[in-house]
Formats: structure tokens, sequence, C-alpha cells
């Protein structure tokens, strides 16, 4: 019997992965993937917790954060190709110009 | 009914238009010059003034009992079961005020564009001016205690502002300073009269607090309450012991003290204790300690005014005097009479208060009466303005003072006994020495200067000529029964005083006494006149002064040093409080608070210093902080679980 | 049956974002991404959300995705960074923090307290029930969002442009 405790525990645990790797990686093409992590993750437990209450706003929220990725990837992405023209470089640890 | 509601339309316009006028005299009377600042200035009082006079007109038309009308502006505080509306109240006391102040402020306005027309900070003077004007119509309309503790506080603060006006001069600012202090140890117990009634009533409303008084209050809290409100009319009204801020105030500009130091802001006191006279009837020892209080000022500043050499000082003692008298009268249960007394002596003050003031313009700022002498021929239009003034002071028949000032003696006759009645006859005849002795000295006798006389503009002598129509015909408002005449005033304010019963028409028998009462003050009066001309007229009275100077040294050293009142107080109060806040100055405040903020300061400076080695710009690292903050925050909701 | 289905797109899940993690090549972590956003799509179907199921893999899978690996080939990074970048103190650091972390929400999934299981309708998650929910009372942010992807073309173009 599959409950929504199975369900919350596979999307915690890619939530997790999702942190894990924004911790651990330096390219910044990599950190944008694993927030993609992040919101599947949580993604994940809003379509479970939907299915036990039986109502369809997490279902919403999903599909908003799903348009909410979508927009910080573009604008993300085309950050990153601005900084990789001007630094030509990818390493978070040398993007470190906005000190203070 | 449509008189009624008309009234009840246009009451507010009353204290708004000299809001106006304030407003348009801070915000842009530096810019638009001297004319348009006088004008709007003028202008707005005018405006108030005329309207008062309408509406007073139509008031009078209405029926006794329709005599109440108030006026719910805003509800200001709604606060559970407190509520303090913006509330305005017109009935024939609050009428007689308003008109009183809006006219006497309008006169000596138009009086101050001449006096002031040299002065740099015109604008600013003709703000606060204005302002005070619509703080004292506030007070005088007020519709409950908050609103009329507003009106309280603004006056007060007008009255500091204006004392200050020259605040280069340090005697100027100290001065100032000494008036909002005293004043306001007085209000502070004004305040505590006005909580101790919420408490009691649970509400701040003068229309149920006065109809209730009766019912609900015991002999002792009336006292209380009673005591703590005539607290406050001490302070603001300078009797004794709070008068000692008046003679100093006299370093305002001297339109300034006519106004509001012998016309307007110090009856405020006389006026609230008129309006809360029905809690005063209730406690036998508030209205004795009133009477008490009023008769010992009386005396005591007209003593110290006979010795005084500043004209501005002298009038200044005077009335403080005359305030006393006022209280007296409320003391003895004649509040209409008081009321009278006030509207008399606002006339007759104010035209003295303006003489002065010309005196003092035509001479060059000299204060001095030592230093003036026959200005008789100089300034003549000054002259028979100011001896009006001087003859309505004293008490002299025909002239106002005569008929408010012999209602007073005769409550304080029938209701105070012999002794009392005495003292205040004497104080009569101290009244007529020392406003005579002014006369004399300074438009009599030889030429004591030598300075270009600056003769007083048209401005100045139209106002003065307007109090001396009133200082003379302000008196058959109210001329007595046994004189034949109506007591018009006293009649019209009966209704406020509820239970009071207006002076009944005198009994054939009753008659005699109270013209008997007249013919004796009338001849205190004129001894004290007389006695001046003798001093200060006559050759062979010319050593006289001095000579009772010397055999009475004593007193008069009591009575030049004002009664040791400032001396004592600056020795009981203020020496060892600047001592006491040296003390806490360099002991506790610069060594242990100063030390502890500093400490503070520094531990956060060390801190900051350390905290921002923190923010190195990597991503990385923020992130590994927030994430090791939720780590936390749900470690510890686990914890709780 | 279904537990066997869950076990195996689980696995498939918690492996492929691994791996997203753990590779060297940023295409390679991409074609890892598609995989994991694959599956988690097949997750939503299980759950009875076909419409959001559908969404994912047109929207991740073809649209995210396709930009990551657009910018990945415009940047040539690959030839101009082409070491590995090592991990360091703070990775190491994060390792410990993330583990932490991930067992305390695994605690908390686990342990939960839960709502009685509701009984759901026939067309529960589909285009119809979803689409009457998004366009009544979710009406002005569904507005807000299509104003904010606007904005996000905008401005993704104007970066691109000034560069």
């Amino acid at each position: 019997m599959v409950t929504t405790s199975h369900y919350l525990i596979l999307g915690s645990a890619l939530f997790g992965i999702g942190v894990l790797g924004f911790l651990m990686k330096r390219n910044v093409i990599v950190l944008l993937m694993c927030v993609e992590l992040m919101i599947n993750g949580a993604g994940v437990s809003f379509v479970a917790l939907c299915r036990q209450t039986g109502s369809l706003e997490g279902q919403v929220f999903v599909l908003f954060a799903m348009v909410i990725a979508a927009v910080e990837i573009a604008v993300g992405l085309s950050l990153i190709l601005l900084i990789f023209r001007n630094r030509a470089t990818l390493d978070v640890d040398k993007l470190e110009v906005l000190k203070w | 009914m449509v008189k009624d509601s008309c009234i009840a339309g246009c009451i507010w316009l009353i204290p708004a238009l000299p809001l106006l006028g304030a407003a348009f005299n801070c915000l842009l009377g530096r810019r638009v010059g001297n004319l348009l600042v006088g004008i709007i200035g003028c202008g707005s009082i005018g405006l108030s003034a005329v309207l008062s006079l309408f509406i007073f007109n139509t008031f009078l038309a209405l029926p006794v009992e329709q005599r109440r009308i108030e006026v719910n502006l805003y509800n200001w505080i709604p606060s559970g079961d407190f509520s303090a509306p913006l509330t305005l109240l017109l009935d024939p006391l609050s009428m007689v005020m308003a008109a009183m102040v809006s006219g006497v402020s309008f006169l000596i306005h138009v009086y101050s564009t001449g006096y002031m027309r040299k002065d740099e900070s015109f604008a600013r003077y003709f703000f606060y001016l204005n302002l005070f004007v619509f703080f004292m119509l506030l007070l005088v309309l007020a519709g409950n205690f908050l609103v009329l503790y507003i009106g309280w506080e603004g006056v007060g603060l007008c009255s500091y502002l204006l004392i200050s006006f020259w605040y280069e001069r340090e005697s100027a600012a100290r001065a100032g300073l000494k008036a909002f202090v005293v004043t306001r140890f007085g209000d502070f117990f004004f305040l505590l009269g006005i909580f101790l009634i919420f408490v009691n009533f649970g509400t701040i409303h003068f229309g149920s607090v006065f109809e209730k008084a009766p019912e609900v209050l015991s002999t002792t809290t009336a006292t209380w309450i009673a005591l703590l409100i005539f607290a406050g009319a001490i302070g603001k009204s300078a009797q004794v012991p709070l008068h000692t801020w008046l003679p100093d105030a006299m370093e305002a500009p001297t339109p300034v003290s006519a106004l509001i130091h012998a016309a307007t802001m110090v009856t405020a006191g006389v006026y609230l204790v008129a309006r809360c006279y029905t809690i005063f009837e209730l406690s036998p020892i508030a209205t004795h300690t009133v009477g008490i209080v009023g008769l010992a000022t009386a005396f005591i500043s007209a003593t110290v005014a006979l010795v005084h050499n500043d004209i501005k000082r002298i009038l200044a003692y005077s009335t403080v005097s005359q305030l006393g008298h006022m209280f007296l009268g409320l003391g003895v249960g004649a509040p209409g009479a008081a009321i009278f007394h006030l509207l008399t002596h606002a006339f007759a003050k104010a035209l003295l208060f303006l003489g002065a003031g010309a005196v003092i313009h035509a001479l060059h700022e000299e204060m001095d009466i030592k230093r003036m002498g026959a200005l008789k021929q100089y300034i003549p239009a000054t002259f028979w303005t100011f001896t009006i003034g001087a003859l309505a002071m004293s008490g002299i028949p025909g002239f106002a003072g005569f008929f408010s000032k012999d209602a007073i003696l005769h409550a304080t006759f029938v209701h105070g006994g012999v002794l009392v009645w005495l003292m205040i006859l004497l104080t009569a005849s101290f009244t007529g020495f020392y406003t005579f002795r002014i006369v004399f000295l300074a438009f009599f006798g030889e030429k004591r200067w030598d300075v270009h006389v600056e003769r007083p503009i048209g401005v100045m002598t139209v106002p003065l000529a307007a109090l001396a129509f009133l200082a003379i015909a302000g008196g058959y408002m109210g001329v007595p029964h046994a004189l034949g005449g109506m007591d018009k005033i006293g009649g019209f304010l009966a209704p406020v005083f509820s239970s009071h019963n207006p002076a009944e028409p005198a009994e054939g028998g009753a008659q005699a006494p109270e013209i008997l009462l007249m013919v004796m003050s009338a001849i205190a009066a004129f001894g004290g006149i007389g006695t001046a001309y003798y001093f200060y007229m006559t050759p062979q009275g010319k050593e006289a002064p001095n000579r009772l100077r010397q055999r009475v040294a004593p007193i008069y050293e009591l009575l030049s040093n004002a009664w040791y009142f400032d001396r004592v107080y600056q020795a009981v109060f203020v020496e060892p409080f600047m001592k006491a806040a040296g003390f806490f100055w360099e002991a506790v405040d610069s060594s242990v608070i100063d030390n502890a903020v500093r400490g503070v300061a520094n531990s956060f400076l060390g801190g900051g210093s350390i905290v921002p080695k923190l923010q190195i710009g990597a991503v990385r690292w923020y992130a590994l902080f927030m994430v090791l903050g939720i780590t936390v925050m749900l470690g510890y909701v686990f914890l709780l679980m | 049956m279904e537990l066997i289905q869950f076990y195996i797109v689980a696995a498939i899940t918690i492996s492929s974002a691994v791996s997203v993690i753990m590779q060297g090549r940023v295409m390679y972590s991409i074609l890892s991404l598609i995989v994991t956003l694959l599956s988690v799509a097949w997750i939503y179907a299980i759950l009875n959300a076909s419409f959001l199921a559908v969404v994912q893999v047109i929207l991740y899978a073809g649209a995210i995705v396709v930009l990551f690996v657009f910018a990945v080939m415009m940047l040539r990074y690959e030839e101009i960074e082409p070491q590995r970048m090592r991990t360091g103190l703070i990775g190491c650091l994060g390792l410990l923090v993330a583990l932490f972390f991930i067992f305390e929400l695994i605690l908390s999934s686990a342990t939960g307290p839960f709502v009685e299981e509701a009984t759901l309708s026939a067309d529960f998650g589909s285009i119809k029930s979803v689409g009457a929910i998004l366009y009544t009372q979710y009406l002005v942010p569904l507005e807000l969002a299509s104003i904010l992807l606007l904005v996000a073309v905008v401005g993704a173009a104007l970066f691109s442009k000034r560069g």
C-alpha cells in the first residue's frame, strides 16, 4: 500500500538532493538545475497532499511554480550569458564582486 | 429654530478664522510683505469679531431656555465608553467671553500693526497672535473638558512664544520659560482634575457632568475636583502663590501684555471656575479657598503695585490684583459679578496697557515712570484715553469698573463679612493710588527725559479710543438694581450658574446698604487718587513719599521685593533643583549613563567590524547559512514536538 | 502493483537526480535532468494529476531543458573552462548540513499527522477541473503570471542584446 508519506518522502529526497547540489556545485548552470530539482521536489509534495485532501489548490500552485521556474530560467540564463561574456567564467566562487 | 440652526452652523467659524489667519501668516507671512500680513492678521480676527457680535445679537433674540447651543464638529477620540468629540458649546457665558475675546483681540491687533511696524519679525508676531486668538476662542467655546484643555494649553504655548518674542534678550527667554513652567505646574493639577471628573462621571462633556454633579459627587470628591481645577486656574490666572510669572511676562511686546496678560488668557482661570461653578458650589471648602486666595492675591499684589516704578510691572501687579477680585467674587457666590468684572477689567486694562505701550513707544522703550513726566502736551490723545482707563480701573462712579467692582463688593459684604469687605475697600483705594501715580508721574510734572517724542500713529490711537468708549460704556451692561438699573449682564448669565440665584431686586430696606457701600467704595477710590495727587502733584507733598519710605522701611523693602515670593522660590525650589540637576548631570549622567551608552555603541562598533567579514560576497556561503538556519529551525520544531 | 510502480519510479527519480549533481560535464547533467523531470511527470500521472503531468512534459522537458541546452551550446563553456571544478571546504560543510537537512525533511514527511484521505471524483486533476478553478478562483493570479512571463521574455531579450 502506497501512502501519501511515501510520496512526501520522495519529494523531500528530491528537494534535499537539490539543496545538496546547490551547496556542493560551483558551476552556475548546474546551480540553476538544482533549483529546478528543488521546485520539482516541492511539486511532488504538493500534488501528493492534493490527492490526500481532495482539493485542486495544490495543483494550481504547482502550475504557478512552473511558470515561476520558467521565468527564473529565462532571466537567469540570460544573466549567466552576460556574465560569461564579461568574465569568461561560470564559477560562483569567482563571481564575488557584489561584496558589501 | 431657524436662528438656532443658523448660529449652530457658523459657530465653528469664530475660532476657524483666526486659525486660517495664523496658517497664512505662518506659511506665507515672510514672503508677502508686512501690509498683507497686517491685513490678514487683523482681518481674520475682525471677521471673527463681527461674526461673534452678529451671533450675539441673534442669540439675544432667542428665548432664555434655548440659549444653549451645542455643535458636534467631529468625533475625535471614540474609544470604548470614552469619547471626546470636538464639541463647541454656546451659552450665555461662552457667548459673552467669545464676543469680548474676539472684539478686544481685534482692537489690539489693529494697534499692533502700528506698534510693531518696525519689527523684523512682523509676520511671526501676527502668526503667534492669531494662533493665540484661535486657542483662546477654542477655550471659551469648548463643549467638554478636553477641548477646553487643548485651548488651555494652546494659549499657554502662545503666551510662552510671545513673552519670549524677542528671544535674543536673555531676560525675555527666561521670562517665557518661567511663565510656561509655572503655569504648566498648575495645568498638571487641572489635568488630574479632569481625570477625576472622568473617573466619577464616565464622561467629560460639560452638560452631562454639571447636570449630574449634585447626585454623583460626594462633598469630599467635589472638594478634590474643585481644588484641582482651581489649582489650574491659579497657575493660569496668576494667583498667589503662582502669580510670580506675570510681572516677568512683561518682557513681551506691550500689545501682547494687553491681550494675553491682561484681557484674555489670564482670565481663562476665572472663566474655568465660573464654568465649573456647579461643582464648586457643592463644596464649601473649595469656595472658601477660592475666596481666600482671591482676597490674598488682590491685597498682596495691590500693595506691591504701590511701590514699583516700571510702568508695565505696575499694570501687571494691578492685573493680578483685579484677577484676585474676580476670584473673590467667585468665592463669595457671585459668579455673574466676577464675569462682569472680567469684562470691564478687560476693557480698562487693555486700554491702560495700550496707553502704556504708546507712552513707551513715544519715549523709545522707556519704562521707568520716574523718567517720564509732562507727556500730556506731547501725546494728548494717549493721555485722555489712559486717564479714562485709569478712572475705570479705580472704580470711579460712572465708569465701567465702578459697577463691576461694586457688584463684587456688595456680594463680599453680604457673604464674606465686614472684615473681608474692609480689606477689599483698602485694596480699592490702593488701586486708585497706583493707577493715578502712573498718570501723575507720566503725564504731569516736569519733563524728566530728553528724546524726540514719537507720536502714536492713527492705527494706534483709534483702538485706544474704541477701548476708552468701552471702558465707559461697558459698565452700563450691569447697572445694579439699587441704582434703578436692570443688571442685564447678571440676568443674562444667570441660567449658566443654574442653582445660583441672580441678585434679586433688592427689598426697600436692603437698598440703603448697597448704596451706602457704593458711596464707601467711591470714597475709597477717591481717597487713593487724592493721596496720589497730594504726593505727586502738590509742592508740599513732594517729600512725603520719601519720608514715608524711611518711616516704614521694612514694609517698603517687603513691598519692593514683591513680598519675597521670587526669592523664596529661588531658594526653596530653583536652587536645590539646579543643584540636584547638576549632580545628576555630572555624577549620574556623564559617568554612568553616558558610559553605558558609549559601551553599547562600542560593542556594536566592535561587533560591526567582525560581522562584515562574513559578507564575503560568495553565493555558496550565503546559501549554506540559509540552509543551516532552516535546518536549525526545523530541528527546534522537532525538539519541541 | 502500485507499490512496485512507485518503487520503480522513485528509484529512477532519485538516481537521475543524484546523477544531475554528480556529473562532471554540464551536458550530462542536463540529460540526467531530463530523465528526472520525465519521471516526476510520471509521478504526477500516478497521483491523479494528469493535466499537470502533460504540462510538466511540455513545459519542463520541452521548453526549459531546451533553454539549458541552448545556453550551454552557445557558451561553448567546456572549451574555455574544461577542468572539473573542485567543491572545496564549503562543499564538505554543505554536504554535512544538507544531509542533516534531508534527514529532517524525511523525518517530518514520515511522521506528519494527516487528514482523512478524501474520496476523489473521476475527473480529479483533469484539464476540465483544473481549468475551471484556474479561470474562476485564480483568474487574477493567472493574468499576473502571464504578465510576469511577458516581462521575463522582454527582460531576457534586453539582457542578451545589451551584453
